[in-house]
């Protein structure tokens, strides 16, 4: 019988389910969905933004505390008990969703070594949310300031620093560099940068034209020109007189937008890129520079509403400057933190979700080369992987567990794809109608 | 569902209700096709009369006779099957041309978008957007046809990564384009003409 031809029964609501005889004798499929926070973006620190906010602006910070995950869940009732936190960022909650006839286990794990591991069980829902630091990979970690972490990591076969799944080559902002300070390994004028399926050029649409070879010295340059003029925004009389009207305004990029530029010293990108040769000053790297504009965002406490202040020359046109970009070694198989990249990881998992920024363009095309993927296209078995078409927030994790645990038909079994595919529409409806209109999409690749 | 119910429903229901939601949606879609599904249901008929003014009233309810029409069984007689097409066809490219009026009207827009709440924690900032850049997007929703879902996503991210003034340039350039103009012309004869 086809699947849509089958209509299982419906009942009415499964919260509080364990209280309903019918689920304790009913067999159902025990599913396991692992969300894995990356660096900065783990309840601990929203925890922390949510305790800065509290005298600001109190309801915002109770609104970020109750928007973690898994407390989300408890807010709509999708939760079979309390979540338990059992310290060091690994939360669970569990739920049973009569109608789905599937009984829920949810992990919050924060750890590198745990999402390799969740990666290669072939039980679990895995949901990366974090960065994908330039297409690098998820990166993992506890400490959001400046470190290895961002990168290679402290213990890079453990449990911290980037899982590797991006191109050969990706481009990178120099500021990504200073402002976090990491050792990194540079693209040398020598690599074969522009072969097939190698490069990854940031933002989406920078040009393979513009790609030329710099030394580290032309690069600082650039980098000290892009900090002074803005600077010299700031000083800007247009600028001054905007400022006194909205007085809690912050600086804001167009993009690439690293908030505190003011604690970035280009001159740092010597101390930064591993392979540079001291000897030889005039030793070239893969670079390019991409023009960027200055906006000034800033936000009524009051109202809540959101303003820009947008940098203009004196003729009244927008001020743009270009801003360098550096090309680093970023490969996904045989890396310098081998095991922990995919090329060393049997993707087993039966949903892979990677919601940090732009996955599609930056992660989609390197999964689609992997062993495993390519086991799961040929086999067409029950795999699914999704990603994300723009700059990704928060928010979007919450909503895909939510409609995920919410959906009231049969689930188990043969009956997932039909859920995944409920879920990722509401999830796309929620995040483009949502209070904050979001343009991006999660979309399902393989 | 009539109009006072709708408004009521609004006001009442939560918005994380979305159940309760989507069944409202289904039910206004399911009442403003109704009158257009009976009227396809007289046209698959044997009455001639009946089928004739039915084919009338579907061709001037517009846009609201492509689902029920497209719905419809394949009518074994092959001129009607001909006339079910056109019609669709034609209900279609009239609403593309309206589509077209309301992007033409903002496509000055130069308002920015506001961005959301919690942009500090993202790695990187969304670009910002102004309703003319939306616009444009939508434009080529409408016009590029031949573009898949993959490579619409990927030219809105290159055009999103852009300055306000590289921006313009496409904006005008695809204002220039003959597709748009084709589009917008025709919009405009019709006004003349009324």
């Amino acid at each position: 019988m086809a699947d849509k031809d089958k209509k299982p029964p419906e009942r009415k609501h499964a919260a509080l389910s364990r209280h309903n005889p019918q689920c304790l004798n009913a067999k159902f499929e025990r599913r396991l969905i692992v969300i894995a926070q990356g660096l900065q973006f783990q309840n601990k620190d929203h925890e922390r933004k949510a305790q800065g906010l509290e005298k600001r602006d109190p309801k915002f910070a109770a609104r970020i505390r109750a928007d973690m995950v898994p407390h989300c869940l408890a807010k709509k009732k999708l939760v079979d008990r309390p979540p338990t936190d059992h310290g060091n960022g690994h939360f669970t909650a569990e739920y049973t969703n009569c109608n789905q006839h599937v009984k829920y286990r949810i992990e919050v794990v924060t750890k590198k070594d745990l999402f390799k591991k969740y990666l290669q069980d072939p039980k679990a829902h895995v949901v990366y949310e974090g960065h994908a630091r330039w297409g690098r990979g998820p990166c993992f970690g506890d400490n959001t300031g400046p470190g290895e972490q961002w990168e290679r990591g402290y213990r890079p076969t453990k449990d911290d620093g980037l899982f590797r799944m991006g191109f050969q080559f990706i481009g990178v902002p120099v500021l990504d560099i200073i402002h976090y300070k990491y050792l990194t390994s540079a693209a040398e004028a020598t690599a074969n940068v522009k072969g097939k399926r190698r490069l990854l050029l940031n933002p989406a649409g920078a040009s393979r034209k513009s790609l030329k070879t710099y030394t580290l010295k032309e690069l600082v340059e650039a980098q000290k020109r892009l900090q002074e003029w803005m600077e010299q925004g700031c000083q800007s009389a247009s600028y001054k007189a905007w400022k006194a009207k909205h007085p809690t305004a912050d600086w804001r990029f167009s993009f690439g937008g690293l908030s505190h530029v003011s604690d970035s010293k280009p001159d740092d990108l010597y101390k930064y890129i591993r392979n540079r040769q001291p000897s030889n000053p005039s030793a070239k790297f893969w670079g390019y520079e991409k023009r960027i504009q200055l906006n000034v965002k800033f936000k009524n406490q009051k109202t809540g509403k959101v303003r820009y202040y947008v940098h203009k020359t004196s003729q009244g046109k927008v001020a743009t400057c270009p801003m360098p970009y550096i090309l680093l070694y970023a490969n996904w198989n045989g890396t310098d933190v081998t095991p922990m990249d995919i090329g060393a990881t049997d993707l087993k998992c039966r949903v892979f979700c990677h919601f940090g920024c732009s996955t599609e363009r930056r992660n989609w095309r390197i999964l689609q080369f992997t062993p495993t993927i390519k086991k799961w296209k040929q086999e067409k078995g029950p795999q699914f992987a999704y990603f994300t078409t723009d700059t990704a927030y928060a928010d979007k994790t919450r909503y895909w567990l939510i409609n995920m645990l919410k959906y009231n038909k049969r689930s188990d079994g043969m009956y997932l794809k039909r859920c995944l595919k409920y879920t990722i529409v509401q999830t796309n409806r929620k995040l483009r109608n949502g209070p904050d209109k979001r343009k991006y999409q999660v979309c399902r690749r393989i | 569902m009539e109009r006072n119910t709708v408004i009521e429903k609004l006001r009442t229901l939560d918005p994380d209700d979305v159940v309760e939601l989507d069944s409202c949606a289904e039910q206004v879609v399911t009442d403003s096709r109704a009158a257009a599904r009976s009227a396809v249901t007289l046209w698959a008929g044997s009455d001639e009369a009946l089928k004739e003014k039915a084919r009338y009233l579907l061709v001037n309810v517009e846009d609201i006779a492509i689902v029920p029409l497209l719905e419809a069984p394949n009518h074994p007689e092959a001129d009607e099957r001909a006339w079910l097409i056109r019609t669709v066809a034609d209900a279609v490219a009239d609403l593309r041309r309206k589509a077209a009026s309301k992007l033409k009207a903002i496509l000055d827009d130069e308002t920015i978008v506001p961005g959301a709440d919690d942009e500090d924690s993202t790695e990187e900032p969304a670009p910002l957007h102004r309703v003319c850049d939306e616009a444009y997007l939508a434009m080529r929703q409408l016009l590029h046809l031949d573009e898949t879902e993959r490579e619409f996503n990927a030219n809105a991210s290159a055009f999103s990564a852009l300055t306000f003034e590289e921006r313009d340039t496409h904006i005008q350039s695809a204002r220039q384009s003959r597709a748009w103009t084709n589009l917008i012309d025709d919009e405009e004869w019709d006004e003349e003409e009324e």
